[in-house]
């Protein structure tokens, strides 16, 4: 794909911060769970932690396309420092950026797009995933307080995160126009994080229970009006979905980098590995499939910055991009044989890694049904 | 079809009780910490279920091969690394012994191996990798051993091992008893993390001349006919862990709700469901017609490839839908199928990669 040159300049700019600064530490962070608080740092040096948002609100002032760049190049040396960064722009930044007021903006959307901040997301529940409008977590009006209480799980940054966006409705039964958003500060009392979960993979990054008791949350922190928070989700969602199908493109990639280095530097037989049919057959769609998804993703990331409809390529480039880099993380393994499965070479952190992006934000299934909803209609 | 006999549904009953009593509350731990399960491996070995193939007067169970397939595909449902042991114990190690060793050694090493000890045996890449190779030096009629071994599977807590190598002169078949100057080098890795897979590397170590089993085109056909019979062993393993990884979607899908029913109903999940019973099912066949074609005495290697490639496949698609089945809770440790999907794709590379094994069946089946 020929992008345009600014695009092309951008992504040197990450793919040498991502080559000298985070590919020597990918090992590490994966092996000893290390979360790269030094990594974030620098993507907060460099102004990566909210790229599309405007300069005024603490922003790169880019768009959605360098967004998907920059979780790509990421993502393709160290899977958990590209889904830190997909989390905190996608689901802790945009709910403010999109839904917040002015004064919220300047309390909460400044320091996290400045990356003084981390942000996190608090939608999916011990029982409700896929259904995500089957929110449990309640919230009461009392005076000029909502009192909450509910657990939230899986929250990608939960345990580490400053500022919180959740969701939590005035009645479990009333379904999706019961739910609300909030934003919730570290430190509030009746707010903790719960436990952190043991991965399969994405082992630098924390995923945290959060629970809430009676928790006080002053009326100004609710996020647009009382019942938008079902519209607030589906949107960032929408536009979340983006970058984790960036994330899959780029383990994708990574995956295929290392395995084309494993060929071209290994022999069987003495003959280069390079050499036999059935290894290019692999290379050849493993890189198709791969090229595919990454038209796929950067169409959708097109799409929103131009301000068009944009949910079902999103969810193509989702479903696609993480299905696909699931086939080509599985052959990587494959095409390295046994030292696939050792951490002397990076694929099995790879294949490990791409296996949630068919779950995280709404599972592949979900994906299909978001797509067929817009083809054939409700 | 395929139909046990009372012997071997015997044998199934029995290790079935076993895992449940024995493996299911150790297994996900041994995995975790990575940890050998020496106890297990003795209990086994104390019920005559751990020498399967070794004949009776060494004090072994004297098992067929489909008989060994049960034990191993049983086992593999609650914990692979163990099976993996059992299949390295029996199918690269009492197998070589059996067939090729003379009584001296068929006695002393069958014993040992009946009596509950570990045999290794080490594996040679698919490639040519710079340092991987061994070396036998004859020094003043003494012989001397050094270089590395990357995989010697059991390697961890064995007593002695089989090295099938390659030496100036071709291939060459070794057993040796374990020995405290062998340097074992420790690997994090994906699957198996239970079964000792580890490093060796031999410095100048001076062995007997009765240890080498086997060379030249001796040696040559001896692993290929190992490599055939263990082929069939794999693919058991493969198979038990992709029936895990179905069992434990079925029950879970039935017992999770979203949107107000279980998520059994949706025709997407049922969809995974399918999936994997259909390939199960597929593979079952292959991997028991293999055992009984082995059984009758068949040498032809074809049946043994295709059941490992497609067992190796089934298991591998499986625990990626057994993962995708439980959603994020699929994702996390507290549940066996991430270790499903783990110790598959593990199973899958081990020893043969699935394009040396497609290369194997292409040469089959242009004969």
């Amino acid at each position: 794909m020929i992008l345009e040159e600014k695009y092309e300049k951008f992504r040197e700019k990450v793919r040498d911060f991502a080559l000298n600064e985070i590919a020597c530490k990918a090992y590490d962070i994966d092996l000893n769970e290390k979360f790269p608080w030094d990594l974030i740092k620098r993507m907060a040096e460099l102004n990566l932690l909210a790229l599309y948002v405007p300069k005024e609100y603490g922003g790169a002032g880019l768009d959605t396309l360098c967004y998907a760049i920059a979780v790509e190049e990421i993502g393709r040396e160290c899977g958990s420092t590209g889904i830190f960064l997909a989390a905190h722009s996608s689901l802790g930044v945009y709910p403010i950026y999109v839904a917040g007021n002015d004064a919220q903006k300047k309390k909460y959307l400044v320091p996290l797009a400045r990356g003084e901040k981390i942000g996190s997301f608090g939608l999916t529940e011990p029982n409700a995933g896929s259904d995500a409008a089957g929110t449990q977590t309640t919230a009461k009006l009392i005076g000029d307080e909502y009192i909450i209480n509910g657990t939230k799980r899986f929250i990608t940054s939960g345990r580490i995160a400053d500022i919180i966006v959740f969701t939590a409705t005035k009645d479990p039964t009333m379904g999706y126009p019961g739910i609300s958003a909030f934003i919730v500060e570290k430190g509030t009392p009746g707010y903790s994080p719960g436990k952190d979960e043991d991965k399969l993979g994405l082992r630098g990054s924390i995923t945290s229970e959060l629970v809430f008791e009676d928790c006080a949350i002053p009326k100004a922190n609710l996020l647009g009006k009382e019942g938008d928070g079902f519209k607030i989700f589906m949107e960032t969602l929408d536009g979340g979905r983006i970058s984790i199908a960036a994330l899959a493109l780029g383990i994708a990639q990574g995956s295929l980098d290392a395995s084309i280095k494993f060929v071209c530097e290994n022999k069987k037989n003495g003959r280069p590995l390079k050499k036999l049919q059935s290894i290019q057959s692999m290379i050849a769609e493993m890189a198709t499939d791969i090229e595919a998804a990454r038209l796929l993703v950067y169409q959708a990331a097109m799409l929103k910055d131009s301000g068009a409809p944009f949910t079902k390529e999103a969810a193509m480039a989702k479903y696609y991009a993480s299905t696909v880099g699931m086939k080509a993380t599985d052959a990587a393994v494959s095409i390295h044989g046994m030292l696939g499965l050792t951490k002397e070479y990076p694929v099995e952190r790879f294949m490990r890694d791409e296996k949630l992006m068919e779950i995280g934000e709404g599972t592949s299934e979900i994906q299909k049904i978001v797509i067929a909803r817009k083809i054939l209609g409700k | 079809m395929i139909s046990f006999n009372n012997e071997q549904k015997l044998i199934e009953g029995e290790i079935r009780k076993f895992s449940k009593t024995e493996l299911e509350p150790i297994a996900d731990e041994i995995d975790k910490k990575a940890i050998f399960p020496i106890e297990i491996i003795k209990k086994l070995s104390d019920l005559g279920l751990s020498s399967l193939i070794i004949p009776e007067v060494y004090g072994g169970a004297g098992l067929d091969t489909t008989s060994l397939c049960v034990v191993l595909e049983e086992l593999s449902k609650t914990c692979a690394s163990i099976s993996t042991i059992l299949l390295v114990n029996n199918c690269l190690v009492a197998f070589p012994v059996m067939k090729f060793a003379p009584e001296k050694i068929k006695e002393y090493y069958l014993r040992k191996l009946t009596k509950g000890e570990i045999g290794a045996c080490s594996t040679e890449l698919g490639i040519d990798l710079p340092g991987e190779s061994i070396s036998i030096r004859d020094t003043d009629g003494k012989l001397m051993i050094s270089g590395e071994q990357h995989f010697v599977l059991n390697g961890e807590a064995a007593h002695f091992v089989v090295l099938p190598i390659s030496v100036s002169t071709g291939k060459a078949l070794y057993i040796l008893d374990n020995n405290p100057r062998i340097e074992q080098k420790k690997h994090h890795i994906l699957g198996l993390r239970a079964a000792g897979i580890v490093g060796y590397q031999f410095r100048d170590l001076d062995i007997e001349a009765d240890t080498c089993l086997l060379d030249g085109q001796e040696a040559v056909d001896a692993l290929m006919q190992i490599r055939h019979y263990t082929h069939i062993g794999f693919s058991a393993i493969s198979l038990g862990i992709a029936e895990a990884a179905y069992e434990a979607s079925i029950k879970y899908s039935k017992e999770r709700k979203q949107f107000g029913r279980a998520i059994c109903e949706f025709p997407m999940v049922q969809e995974m469901l399918i999936d994997m019973k259909t390939r199960i099912e597929a593979t079952r066949l292959l991997v028991y017609n293999a055992a009984a074609e082995y059984d009758k005495g068949d040498t032809n290697t074809l049946s043994a490839h295709i059941a490992r490639l497609q067992s190796g496949e089934a298991a591998v698609y499986a625990g990626i839908k057994a993962v995708q089945v439980y959603g994020g809770y699929g994702y996390i440790k507290e549940y066996p199928v991430e270790r499903f999907l783990r110790d598959a794709k593990a199973i899958q590379v081990l020893c043969e990669t699935p394009n040396e094994l497609r290369a194997l069946i292409a040469k089959g089946i242009l004969l």
